[in-house]
Formats: C-alpha cells, sequence, structure tokens
C-alpha cells in the first residue's frame, strides 16, 4: 500500500483498496482501441485513491463487496475525468510526472476522453439505486459549478474570504462528500451518522485545499521557474492571497495594483510574493486550516464506527502538516 | 382639493414616454412629470439598434426618425487592432437597420407622442420623495420652483434614470456607490457619413499598463457630425473617466481628423451607467421601476434604449390589465417583476453572487475574438450586437417548425414548451446567461437542431408519464448543448502563455451543462442512462477515428459517412431509440434508430453544403466540417476522386496542412461535385421519410415524415 494509505485503522479498507485497481480499469474499458487506451491512460498512472478509500472507510465492514468497490471506482472516475479537463484548462503539460493527455493527444481528444470517463461514471452509479444516482448527478453538478464560479471571480482581488471559501466547498468538497455518502449509503449507516460525514467532507475539502494552496506560495518561494505562481497570472488568488489584500494594509494596496497590471512581469510577481511572506497572511491562512481540522474532527464524534471515526480523524490532521 | 392621477410616470426619457403614451392610450390618466423642460438634450451614444427602431415603429414614432442617419451594421475593435464587422442585413426581418438620432430629438418626439395619446406632461417637476399610504406607494413629492407639491396615485411608474434616489426611498436596495459611468460629446468629422457604428474595446490606461473595463466609441450621425464617447463599467482606482475620455478623443482626433462641432460643440457630457438589473429589485407595492432606473443596460456595449422601451412597454400592460379588474392592482408588481424577469432572463441578471460573471465572459470574449468556432460566434453576437436580446426569440425555434406540426398536436407543443422553460429554468438559478446563449444560438442559425423535438415527436407513438418525457427531453438539449459548447476546444500552439480563455470556457461550460443534463437523466432509471452511454461512448469513438483520419485524402466514402453515423447518434439515433425505452415502444425501436441515422447523415450532408455555398454560414454551425483541423467532408472526398485541377489544389492543401476555406470553397466547386452530394442527403432524406411512412401515423410521426425535406429546405 502506498505510504498516503497510513491514515487508514480499517484492514479491510486496504482489502477493498487492493480489489479497486482491476475494477477501475474493467471501468475504463472501451471496445474502441483507441478510446481504450487514451481513457485508461490518467488510471494506470496511479494515484492516492484517496476518495475511493474515504468511501471504503465509512462504509465500514463489509467494504470489500464488488458492489462497493464498484461505487469507489465510479467516485474515482469523476475524480479522474476532472483530471483530463484540468488539464486542459490549465494548460498543464505533466500529470503525475508523465505527459498529461491533452500534451500526448492535444485537447480536443483530452476533453472527449475526460466527458467519457464523466459520462461512465454516472452510469455505474446506476446500478447503485435511484439515491446513490441522484447523489452522484449533483455532487458532479456541484464540482462544476465550483470550478465555473472560481474562473467567474478571476481577477477579483475583492472576493470576500468567506465568498472564496464557499466555492472552494463546492469544488474540492463535493467529491469528498459524495464518497462519504455512497460509502454510507451502501454500508446502511443512519442518518444523523451520514450527516456528520457530510459535515466533516465539508471541513477536510477547505482542509484539503488551504493545505494545497500554503503548499504551492511555500514552493513558490523556493522556485523562481517561469512557471512560479502561474495561479496569480492567471488570476486565481488562493486564501493567503484574499487575506493579505482584506487586510487593509499598505501592502495589500501595493498587491492588488500589481494585481491589477496587464501582464505580471516576474518581478512584478517576485515582489507581490515577498510581500505576501512578509505578512501575516500566511499565519492567519494556516489558523484557518487549523480550525477547518478541528471542526472536521470534531464532526466525527458523533460516529459509532470508532475505526472508521479514527481513521478519518487521522486523514484530516494529516492535512496540517503536508509536503509533496 | 387633493390632486389624484391613475399613474404618475416619473422622467420623460424614452422609457417614461413610452409607458404613458400606452397608458394613455388605453384611456388611463396618466401625469408625465420631469424636472426639464423640453426639448433637452442628453448624454448618450444617440446609437438606435434594429430593434430599437421596431420598437419605435410599433409605438407609432416612425415618421419621427425619417431623416435619422441610418446605419448598417457595427465594427468592433479590439485592442485597437483587430476588428470585426456585425452587418445588420443579416437579420433578415424587416428593420435590417440601426439609426443614430440625437436624444434630444428622440426624447422629445416620444414626449410629442405621449401627450398626442393624451398624457398630461408638466415639467418643473423635481423628484423628492416617495408617498407611502402603508406598505403602499400612493403618490410623489415634487419640488417645483415655487413649492413642495405631493401628487397621489395608484400607481407610479419610476423612469427617472441611473442616478435616481427612488431606489433608496422604495427601500428596493441600497444603490452601490460607484456605479459605471459614460462620457460623450458631438465632434465634426470628416467621415461622419459612414454607415457603421464603432465600437472600441477595452481602453487602457495612460501608461498602458492596465486594462480597464471600459469601451469608446464612434457614432456617425450624419451632417458632419459625429457622436464620441467612453464608457467605464466600474470605479477603479487607478484611472479617472475625464482622461479616459480626453485620451481617446486625442486618438480620435488623429485617427478621423476631428474639430468640434455639433451640439455642445465637443463639450463632454455624462451620465451614470448602471446594469444591476435583478428582477426583484424593480418593483415594489404600488411603484414599477423602467428602463435606466431598473438597471437595464446592456453589461457589454452600455446600450439601453431598446431595454427601455420594452420595459415600459410592459409595466404599461401590467397596468392596464390590472386597472381594470379589481383588487388586481395589489399584485401589479408581483407580475411586472415575473414578466420582467422572464423577458430579460439571463441577459442582464446579474444579482449579487454574479456581479463578476461578466468579467469572465468579457475574457473570453477577448481571447477568441478571432475564431471561428460557432460557440463564440454566438457568444459574440450575443454580447456585443444582441438583437431583441429582450425579447422573446424563444418563440422564433416553435415558429420556424410550427407548419410541420399537424393539427392536433397540443400535447407535442405543449411539452416542447416546458422543455424549453425547463432548460432555462435550471440553468438560469447558477448561470443565467447561459439560458440566452441557447436562445441565441437557436435564433443565429449556430444551433440548428434540437434533440428534444425529435425525441417527444417519436415518443407520440406509445405513452409515458409527461414529466419523465418532459425530463429526458430536457437532458437531451443539455447534452447536445454542451456538445456545441465542446466545439469551442482548440489545439494550442507549443509556445504557451497565459490563460486560454476559450478553451477554459468551453470546457466550463460543456461540464457544467452535462452535469445537469444528468441531474434530468437520474430521475428516468437504468436502461435509460445505460443508452445514453453507450450512444455517446460510440460518438466520442467516431470522434476520435475521425481525428485520427485528419488529413488522412485517402479516406473514404464508406469509411467517412460511418464515422459521421456514430459522430452524431447521440442527436439524432439517441433522441428516437431513447423515445422508444421511455414511451414502452422498444419494438419500433429499430425502426426509429435506422430514422434518425438517415435523418442525421441528410442533416449533416445539408450543413457541409451549406457551409460551402453560403459564404455567411462559415461559422455559424456546430454540425458542419471544422477544416481547420484536417477533417475531410464528404464533398472534399468527392472532389478528390475527381480528376480535375481542383482534386489537385485541394490535395496540395491538405499535404500542406494549410487549408484557406475560400480556396477550398472555389476548389471544391470547380470539381463539380456538389450536385452528387446534394442527391445524396436527399437520398438520405427520402429514406428516413419512407420509415415513418411504414409505420402507424400519429401526430408526431406525420411531423417527422416531414421534417427530413424541411431540413433541406435551406439549400440553395
Amino acid at each position: 500500500m502506498s505510504p498516503e494509505g497510513g491514515w487508514i485503522e480499517n484492514a479491510e479498507v486496504y482489502e477493498a483498496l487492493e480489489r479497486l485497481g482491476p475494477v477501475l480499469m474493467d471501468m475504463v474499458s472501451s471496445d474502441h482501441p483507441s478510446l481504450a487506451e487514451r481513457a485508461a491512460y490518467l488510471a494506470s498512472l496511479g494515484g492516492k485513491r484517496i476518495r475511493p478509500a474515504m468511501l471504503f472507510v465509512a462504509h465500514g465492514s463489509g467494504c470489500t463487496r464488488i458492489e462497493v468497490v464498484r461505487a469507489a471506482a465510479s467516485v474515482e472516475l469523476i475524480h479522474l475525468a476532472s483530471l483530463y479537463h484540468d488539464d486542459i484548462m490549465d494548460r498543464g503539460l505533466l500529470r503525475r510526472g508523465f505527459a498529461s493527455a491533452n500534451a500526448k493527444w492535444g485537447n480536443a481528444t483530452a476533453m472527449l476522453t475526460g466527458t467519457f470517463l464523466f459520462l461512465r461514471a454516472q452510469a455505474l452509479t446506476e446500478a447503485l439505486g435511484p439515491r446513490a444516482r441522484k447523489l452522484a448527478a449533483t455532487s458532479a453538478a456541484e464540482l462544476c459549478l465550483g470550478q465555473l464560479r472560481e474562473s467567474e471571480n478571476a481577477y477579483n482581488t475583492e472576493l470576500p474570504a468567506e465568498d472564496h471559501l464557499e466555492v472552494i466547498a463546492l469544488k474540492t468538497g463535493s467529491l469528498f462528500r459524495l464518497a462519504l455518502q455512497l460509502g454510507a449509503l451502501l454500508g446502511g449507516v443512519g442518518r444523523a451518522e451520514t450527516e456528520a460525514l457530510t459535515r466533516y467532507a465539508r471541513h477536510l475539502g477547505l482542509a484539503f485545499q488551504l493545505s494545497d494552496d500554503l503548499l504551492d506560495i511555500e514552493g513558490d518561494a523556493a522556485t523562481t521557474g517561469k512557471e512560479t505562481l502561474a495561479d496569480i497570472r492567471a488570476g486565481v488568488y488562493s486564501l493567503p492571497w484574499l487575506l493579505l489584500i482584506r487586510s487593509g494594509k499598505e501592502s495589500s494596496e501595493i498587491v492588488k495594483r500589481i494585481f491589477a497590471r496587464n501582464r505580471l512581469s516576474d518581478g512584478d510577481v517576485r515582489e507581490a510574493l515577498t510581500l505576501l511572506l512578509c505578512s501575516d497572511a500566511i499565519p492567519r491562512a494556516r489558523d484557518i486550516l487549523a480550525a477547518q481540522i478541528r471542526q472536521g474532527i470534531d464532526a466525527l464524534h458523533f460516529l459509532s464506527d470508532r475505526s472508521a471515526a479514527n481513521s478519518l480523524a487521522n486523514l484530516a490532521t494529516s492535512m496540517a502538516g503536508r509536503t509533496r | 382639493m387633493k390632486e389624484g392621477w391613475d399613474v404618475i410616470v416619473i422622467g420623460a426619457g424614452p422609457a417614461g414616454s413610452a409607458t404613458a403614451m400606452l397608458l394613455a392610450k388605453a384611456g388611463i390618466k396618466v401625469l408625465l412629470a420631469d424636472r426639464k423642460s423640453f426639448p433637452r438634450d442628453k448624454s448618450c451614444g444617440d446609437g438606435l439598434t434594429p430593434y430599437s427602431v421596431r420598437l419605435l415603429n410599433e409605438l407609432g414614432v416612425g415618421p419621427a426618425l425619417e431623416d435619422a442617419h441610418r446605419i448598417k451594421g457595427v465594427r468592433v475593435v479590439m485592442h485597437g487592432r483587430r476588428m470585426r464587422d456585425f452587418s445588420y442585413g443579416a437579420l433578415g426581418n424587416d428593420y435590417n437597420y440601426g439609426l443614430v438620432m440625437p436624444r434630444v430629438r428622440l426624447d422629445d418626439a416620444l414626449r410629442q407622442a405621449a401627450i398626442a395619446a393624451g398624457a398630461h406632461f408638466e415639467s418643473g417637476l423635481d423628484y423628492q420623495d416617495l408617498l407611502w399610504n402603508e406598505e403602499r406607494v400612493a403618490g410623489v413629492k415634487f419640488r417645483t420652483a415655487a413649492c413642495m407639491r405631493s401628487v397621489h396615485a395608484s400607481m407610479v411608474v419610476g423612469a427617472n434614470g441611473a442616478a435616481t434616489a427612488i431606489w433608496r426611498d422604495s427601500k428596493l436596495r441600497s444603490p452601490k456607490a460607484s456605479p459605471g459611468f459614460a462620457i460623450r460629446g458631438y465632434f465634426s468629422c470628416p467621415r461622419a457619413n459612414r454607415d457603421m457604428l464603432a465600437i472600441a474595446l477595452p481602453l487602457t490606461d495612460s501608461t498602458n499598463s492596465y486594462v480597464l473595463p471600459s469601451y469608446g466609441w464612434v457614432f456617425p450621425a450624419g451632417d458632419g457630425i459625429v457622436n464620441i464617447g467612453v464608457g467605464l463599467f466600474e470605479d477603479v482606482p487607478y484611472e479617472n473617466i475625464s482622461n479616459l475620455y480626453s485620451r481617446f478623443v486625442a486618438r480620435m482626433t488623429r485617427e478621423e481628423g476631428l474639430a468640434p462641432g455639433g451640439v455642445g460643440n465637443g463639450k463632454p457630457w455624462g451620465a451614470p451607467l448602471r446594469f444591476d438589473f435583478s428582477p426583484d429589485a424593480s418593483a415594489c407595492p404600488g411603484l414599477l421601476l423602467v428602463g435606466d432606473a431598473a438597471g437595464l443596460v446592456s453589461p457589454f456595449t452600455g446600450e439601453g434604449i431598446s431595454y427601455a422601451l420594452e420595459s415600459g412597454r410592459l409595466a404599461a400592460e401590467v397596468i392596464v390589465r390590472c386597472l381594470a379588474t379589481s383588487g388586481a392592482l395589489y399584485f401589479a408588481h408581483e407580475e411586472y417583476k415575473f414578466l420582467l424577469g422572464h423577458k430579460f432572463a439571463g441577459y442582464f441578471e446579474a444579482g449579487q453572487k454574479s456581479a463578476r460573471r461578466y468579467q469572465l465572459l468579457w475574457h473570453v470574449i477577448e481571447s477568441t475574438f478571432d475564431s471561428e468556432r460557432p460557440v463564440y460566434d454566438v457568444l459574440r453576437r450575443l454580447a456585443l450586437v444582441p438583437e431583441g436580446a429582450g425579447s422573446l426569440s424563444q418563440q422564433k425555434f416553435a415558429r420556424d417548425l410550427t407548419p410541420l406540426l399537424p393539427p392536433g398536436s397540443l400535447p407535442l407543443r405543449r411539452r416542447l414548451f416546458k422543455v424549453g422553460a425547463r432548460l432555462v429554468a435550471s440553468l438560469r438559478n447558477d448561470w443565467p446567461f447561459l439560458s440566452r446563449l441557447e436562445i441565441e444560438g437557436r435564433t443565429s442559425g449556430a444551433i440548428v437542431f434540437r434533440p428534444s423535438v425529435l425525441f417527444l415527436a417519436c415518443a407520440t407513438l406509445g405513452s409515458g408519464q409527461e414529466e419523465k418525457l418532459v425530463n429526458a427531453a430536457t437532458a437531451l438539449d443539455l447534452s447536445y448543448l454542451a456538445i456545441f459548447a465542446q466545439s469551442g476546444i482548440e489545439e494550442e500552439p507549443a509556445i504557451r502563455n497565459g490563460v486560454n480563455w476559450g478553451n477554459k470556457f468551453s470546457v466550463l461550460l460543456s461540464d457544467f451543462l452535462l452535469s445537469r443534463a444528468f441531474e434530468f437523466c437520474s430521475e428516468l432509471g437504468r436502461n435509460a442512462s445505460s443508452q445514453i452511454m453507450i450512444s455517446f461512448e460510440s460518438a466520442y469513438a467516431g470522434s476520435i477515428d475521425q481525428q485520427n483520419d485528419a488529413w488522412n485524402i485517402g479516406l473514404g466514402r464508406r469509411k467517412h459517412l460511418a464515422q459521421l453515423r456514430r459522430k452524431y447518434a447521440p442527436l439524432f439515433v439517441l433522441p428516437c431509440t431513447l423515445a422508444a425505452s421511455v414511451a414502452h415502444v422498444s419494438k419500433m425501436a429499430p425502426t426509429l434508430a435506422r430514422y434518425g441515422g438517415a435523418l442525421g447523415l441528410s442533416y449533416v450532408l445539408t450543413e457541409d453544403l451549406q457551409q460551402l455555398t453560403d459564404p455567411g454560414h462559415v461559422a455559424s454551425s456546430v454540425l458542419g466540417t471544422d477544416y481547420a483541423s484536417g477533417v475531410l467532408s464528404l464533398p472534399v472526398i468527392e472532389a478528390l476522386k475527381t480528376k480535375t485541377t481542383g482534386a489537385k489544389r485541394i490535395r496540395d492543401m491538405y499535404l500542406s496542412r494549410a487549408i484557406d476555406i475560400e480556396e477550398l470553397r472555389k476548389a471544391i466547386f470547380d470539381c463539380g461535385v456538389l450536385e452528387s452530394v446534394r442527391e445524396m442527403a436527399r437520398g438520405y432524406a427520402g429514406r428516413a421519410e419512407r420509415e415513418m411512412e411504414m409505420i402507424t401515423k400519429t401526430t408526431g410521426t406525420t411531423f417527422l415524415a416531414r421534417l427530413p425535406r424541411h431540413s433541406m429546405s435551406g439549400l440553395n
């Protein structure tokens, strides 16, 4: 098992994860050789499989059943589909250390393949009954809406931090939630506990994204390559930036002006980054991250399955000290 | 004695005068109040779109417009370098021209028409406050030269423009501190008799380091005069509107040879711009807001006259209806809000959450300005030259197909209408603008077909729960729109700089639409979903094969047709077979599938032919061939088989991987193969028709039998 799986305290989940690989590859198959090759590509590159693991954990005992493994695979499939499309939107050339699908086959093909997987995932949830079907459709719609909202707010330095967090909750939280809700549904988990898992999913989504953003900023501070701070060049401002801009200090005005510029030079980017690193925005973002982790763990008190609660608490805690 | 009226209209601009005129015509006692005496000048670009011209004619002020300067279209200049002309002539209706008419004359003509209709006009009435009767607006307090005057009425219409205090007084909303602002001046100009409006997008600050949310215009007014101005959509800290204006005038002086002239002799005059329309904030008990006062101004071009006239007309209709029915007046504001929201659904509606929405569209329009992809073409037209965006152009589609619908097809019509409404409702909450994209796409011919029609017509062969049928049809239309959005994806050169907003938009839009489609599908049951899946899988396989065969001049006809068949199956075959299963007539599925397949090929071949024979058609359809990416069409394949110089030219183009669409068109023409392709399209249409003739007649199948020939009727 990959080291990322260290948070899981239920041995059965590891077993289920072992079974996931072949099922996933089976799900992305197609009679058409070119489509099959393209559809299997990202799945074959591996990944943390964090969403399937969450589904198994929420399900608890009996999660190695084929039906549950299929459900986990369809959540992972939605995630994979979104990666094909993300790489087109971000012009990403690398994915998991290999050429991205768009770099390999072009944008049009990457688009088709991602959509194909998305449709496949939706069709596979059919077998799980009307409730699961509805959950899958709604989560996918929220994921798309979150991405749309993020793009609408490109270059928006006035976006309040709370609104930004709502966008993240949609964008990152939706699939975490789907994983936990499907797991709970198939595992016969009661309503109150499912609600607790839903609350947890939101906090975990926020924590996941915030820790990612902090890693990005620290990573960029350490390097000065051409890709430095690609996000701010594209007008996507993460929480630390929004906190700095909202701080009302002198540096916030300077950064706002830099961001309003037509095209950011490398000097502009370095100047903004220096101002960010000298401000208290990063510690404040860390506080918010810590609060999300805490609230996520608090929600788990309602769970009767203690091994699930412990696993998910471990997962949340790991967000505080993530490294690449 | 207490002074009383049926209705008080505050402000005698286009919105107010139109409202007052229509009310007076209906015999209603109306006071039209303005603080100025007329004629009076007003800051504006003075441009009237064809739709405004139509509305003004419908209001009966056509004769007053006769000597106004006629306009053939709009030229949009992006970043001072790239330009595009949008011709009004292509609109294909009676009013295919615009006008430039100074507001000093337009407003007075409308005001006089209102007086002639019986409205009582009074100048010197300066709005001060609203009068209330408990929770209801019951009149207006005006300041006159001599005193304060309170006037009571059953209804008040606020038409007093963007800088109105009426929002605060009515508690509809607190006015935002910094709306947009526009300034204009008149100049004499040697080229003032041109027949194109010019709009420059966007302008930059003096150091050229900030792109401003702004636009500039040069509108020829005839008689040697131009109206020049700039608009700023929001307040920005690093530039002010006067500097922006001076720089733009200086640039135009250099480029166009301007000199002061006309009214005001080049003196700048400004007015606030408000485009934060929200239906809920446009009325309260006893009060309706129209025109600028309701925030009805285009967030792309600053145009507001057609929306002013249209909202005025709507307000008058609601009031007339409500005054005629006892007690109805208490609901007039609700009715107005509902109708206004429906009419302008998506076009302006920004609301609070989506104030940034237009920014995304701006980025997309800017970065895809040179692209001919259908989705960007539609987006551009929608934003920059919306024709009757406020009109219910949804009706157009229904009108087009109406002759094909046999008598007794009321259920089919009702369901089609429901699909349209459901589509708009499902998009409107999260992205109002999208509902417009769909309507505009249909109006402009880019969206040539709706799978919902096919589905619902096929479903008449069986039985099925109405809700289920409407949901399935909505899902099919949403996935078709998703395919339309995907057609915007372009390959990129190796050097990558900044964001490709076009691709980003296409991906976001397509995924969003598809996710909505699946929400509708999730009600349908297992079988339906896997049918959709299989059909799309086949389509993607067809598309990938087509991409693999790009630039392959050895591609044969049979293989090409098989690829087309697969690629377009979700649009033509899926609706038919899905209908068979949702309407419980599975035994009909094979016949319907054959019908759909043949219909699809006749549609696609027809599109290919139109693309080649009608120069205006290149960019407009999603079914057409994407020649730029090296994909072959049947006309190309047939042309390559001929032993002509045209065939050699085509071969060379494909071998060098550079297609010039004009050259290609000529070469294919020279090969003389178009008639044989046309014959094939006709053959498929006939085949589809025969499939329908062999089965039991229903109102739906009669329609389906007529559809193939109808699809070809646009061919010349």
